[in-house]
């Protein structure tokens, strides 16, 4: 890992805890909002790729 | 969602469930950042008919529908969230259950599975998100290592867990 890369990481554990630190109650509040927000997102799906991976799926060598 | 918490601790009052406690990914947001999640896990021991012996969520079901709650699949909606009453199915969340604290959500008492059985249990369970839970919970430093290696020993995690470390931990 690079040092870019694990400064990165280091920041992203660091936002993790402060989140975590919250009260639960604002946690529960912050929570309902992700559900709300990820319903609307999901309410506009993607086309399928043709070809898509599955699990088990073995990548032919090129 | 403090209003679910009420609900069940009128049913734990009224005797249609005995000791309750959150877990799953609500129960870990009380330790972690918030994670998202489309349900809410309620685990309960349920009291048995006199003289029976027979388990079963038919009361919990009756309450709730009693009180104007509908039900989703194996939910059942309360304040617009999808709750599952389950009740412990290993001796891992036996003593989660019992070992339960309680929590004050917004002036709503509630009891949570402890960070350190949550972990273990994640652990126990092994799909790729509870492996991602697992180290959620060492990166935000809120495991007791006394305590959680307890509980691995008593219930023979502690390889798994090595192995764990190995995997993901170690760098």
């Amino acid at each position: 890992m690079t040092d870019l890369m694990k400064q990165l990481t280091a920041r992203k554990v660091e936002r993790r805890r402060q989140l975590a630190a919250l009260p639960v109650g604002e946690k529960l509040r912050m929570l309902a909002e992700m559900v709300a927000a990820a319903k609307v997102i999901s309410a506009t799906r993607p086309p399928k790729p043709v070809n898509a991976v599955r699990l088990g799926r073995r990548v032919r060598a090129i | 969602m403090e209003k679910i918490f009420a609900v069940i601790n009128q049913m734990e009052a009224d005797g249609v469930i005995g000791r309750y406690a959150i877990g799953g990914a609500v129960g870990a947001i009380f330790w972690l950042e918030p994670i998202t999640t489309k349900d809410v896990d309620v685990f309960v021991t349920l009291p048995t008919a006199p003289g029976g012996t027979l388990l079963t969520l038919g009361p919990i079901y009756q309450y709730l529908l009693a009180h104007g709650f509908k039900p989703e699949e194996q939910f059942i909606v309360i304040e617009g969230w999808a709750v599952e009453f389950v009740p412990p199915g290993t001796p891992l969340v036996e003593e989660a259950l019992a070992q339960a604290v309680k929590r004050d959500v917004n002036g709503v008492l509630t009891r949570v599975f402890t960070a350190e059985h949550l972990a273990a249990i994640c652990l126990q369970v092994g799909r790729p998100k509870d492996h991602d839970r697992v180290i959620r919970f060492v990166e935000a430093g809120v495991l007791d290592a006394e305590v959680f290696e307890a509980i691995l020993q008593r219930h023979s995690l502690t390889e798994k867990w090595n192995k764990f470390q190995q995997a993901y931990l170690d760098s």
